[in-house]
């Protein structure tokens, strides 16, 4: 499927959007998740989007902004996994494969933003000089408008006005390949799950990842609140029944605070 | 940055009190928006920082330009902090200029509080909050159902009405309340790491689709899959598992970035499907 002169606008305008909010991480829209959805609406299949953009959240998962680090581009992944879906036909797994080159490319444009955005400092210097609150507002809204642009102008080059190229690429592409790419896209969530468990897990904690490993193993679930549930109950069990050590002995358990700080 | 010459002027003027009105609050959370809107690698968030604080300092100093230009050019040294969290910060600070502390103590507060308030901000809203909604909204979203991203986005925005709620926090609360609440959020954070450990070993589990596709010829009879009769007979996702504890070693041990993680899994997947082992 063609993507028409309105479509590439209308996606740009939305990357525009999600972009503005990717900088100030305000309303979370930049996630693949609603990012490709959305790109679906706009396509004419919002089910294909979400079911590219669910599987790249998953991806993603762990791949955070902590401490000022920039991963590669949530927003763009989700995005152009979206449109590899719905125009190029693809599976969800594949489309996310052909998204990372994107993503990693997007990620690196940030990171020249970012040390770029150093000359706001000296413009926001003059007009604290000159005690210009609204200047100084402005330049932040500006720093704002100025990344959503970039991420709309990015993403407008690689759906609407390189789209031949691409598929001549994608027609290309021999079928050896085309399977790699979507195993490899189905292998992707490992890693938001594992950065997701550089930082949450602590060996007091293990038997809960592996009840939860076990559970998901060998029953079918729609969807994983029936298991976020399961550990709501240990959450609680934990909270009701296991605090009366603590209570007993207070100071040990501060001094111990904390001492279980494992990790992987 | 000396404060010491324009504090001075205080003493005089302190029957001429400007106090914050609630809507002064709400409007300081909108403000709050700019955070990051020059986020860059010098001061990261600081001018921000300062933006965000800018129009209702201006208030506050309505008569009293020196010190404003001093207050402004203070907030704009080193920042960052967890945007959601932000506003606890920007209430307390608004507090303490509010209510005339020395410049020097209500930047040792800031610089003292926003590492901290940093890693509780992230472990809430980063390390125990999207994984759950990442469990729930991606699984279905990925089985091809609207509710996932459309519970997802209203999540975050009740996610961003917390900030008025942050902010009126830090505003009556003080700097005292900082460990407190850290206490407090010790019960929570340990549950919070339950849940959140419990949904990532099911994600593991549910997710990540790797499987090999070798067959060992055995004399006469059928050939042995390798992936029915061996991994699948220990545990099913066994490979996933293990993909996954491998990435945790790559990271941890020998500080390889995500954005190599990626390629490699891309290099090492397309070399795996060539050789028709997955």
């Amino acid at each position: 499927m063609e993507i028409s002169l309105l479509q590439g606008v209308m996606i740009t305008i939305w990357a525009i959007i999600a972009g503005c909010d990717y900088q100030t991480e305000a309303f979370f829209i930049f996630r693949p998740i609603t990012v490709a959805t959305v790109t679906g609406i706009l396509l004419g299949d919002p089910i294909t989007g979400a079911m590219v953009g669910g599987l790249t959240e998953l991806a993603f998962a762990g791949l955070t902004m902590v401490g000022g680090t920039t991963p590669p581009d949530p927003l763009v992944a989700g995005l152009m996994g979206a449109v590899f879906a719905i125009c190029g036909h693809m599976s969800p797994t594949n489309a996310l494969a052909l998204a990372i080159p994107f993503c990693i490319l997007s990620e690196y444009i940030h990171i020249l933003m970012s040390t770029a955005y150093l000359a706001w400092n000296r413009i926001g210097a003059k007009m604290i000089k000159s005690i210009d609150v609204k200047g100084l507002v402005s330049i932040n809204i500006l720093g704002i408008l100025l990344s959503g642009l970039v991420s709309g102008i990015f993403v407008f080059l690689s759906t609407y006005v390189i789209q031949d190229t691409i598929d001549a690429i994608i027609g290309s592409i021999p079928e050896w390949l085309m399977h790699g790419l979507e195993v490899a896209g189905g292998v992707m969530p490992a890693l938001g799950f594992a950065m997701l468990l550089l930082v949450m897990f602590k060996v007091k904690y293990a038997p809960f990842l592996i009840v939860g490993f076990l559970l998901a193993c060998f029953i079918e679930f729609k969807n994983l609140l029936p298991i976020a549930l399961v550990g709501v109950a240990f959450a609680m069990f934990n909270y009701f029944y296991g605090r009366r050590d603590d209570e007993a002995q207070p100071i040990a358990a501060a001094e111990n605070g904390g001492d279980e700080n494992v990790g992987i | 940055m000396s404060e010491s010459n324009v504090m001075t002027t205080d003493i005089g003027q302190a029957d001429n009190e400007t106090k914050l009105t609630k809507r002064d609050l709400n409007k300081a959370v909108w403000y709050s928006i700019l955070l990051q809107g020059t986020f860059n690698y010098e001061n990261y968030q600081g001018l921000g920082w300062c933006a965000m604080l800018a129009p209702t300092l201006k208030k506050l100093f309505k008569d009293r330009p020196d010190e404003l230009r001093q207050a402004l050019s203070d907030n704009t040294a080193f920042f960052n902090t967890q945007p959601v969290v932000s506003t606890f910060l920007q209430g307390l600070t608004l507090s303490m200029y509010e209510g005339k502390e020395k410049f020097s103590t209500i930047n040792n507060v800031r610089l003292s509080l926003f590492g901290p308030l940093a890693g509780v901000g992230d472990s809430i809203f980063w390390f125990t909050l999207l994984p759950i909604m990442v469990g729930i909204c991606s699984s279905m979203a990925v089985g091809g159902n609207l509710l996932g991203p459309i519970l997802y986005f209203i999540v975050y925005i009740a996610v961003f009405c917390t900030r008025f709620f942050f902010i009126r926090l830090g505003y009556n609360t003080g700097a005292k309340a900082v460990s407190q609440i850290g206490e407090q959020t010790k019960d929570l954070s340990v549950g919070a790491s339950i849940l959140g450990n419990t949904v990532i070993g099911a994600l593991i589990a549910t997710y990540i689709e790797f499987s090999v596709n070798v067959s060992i010829p055995v004399g006469e009879g059928d050939p042995l899959n390798l992936q029915e009769a061996f991994f699948d007979m220990i545990i099913p996702n066994l490979l996933p598992l293990l993909i996954t504890l491998l990435i945790c070693f790559f990271i941890k041990k020998k500080n390889v970035s995500p954005t190599i993680i990626i390629l490699g899994i891309l290099v090492m997947c397309v070399a795996l499907a060539r050789l028709g082992i997955v």
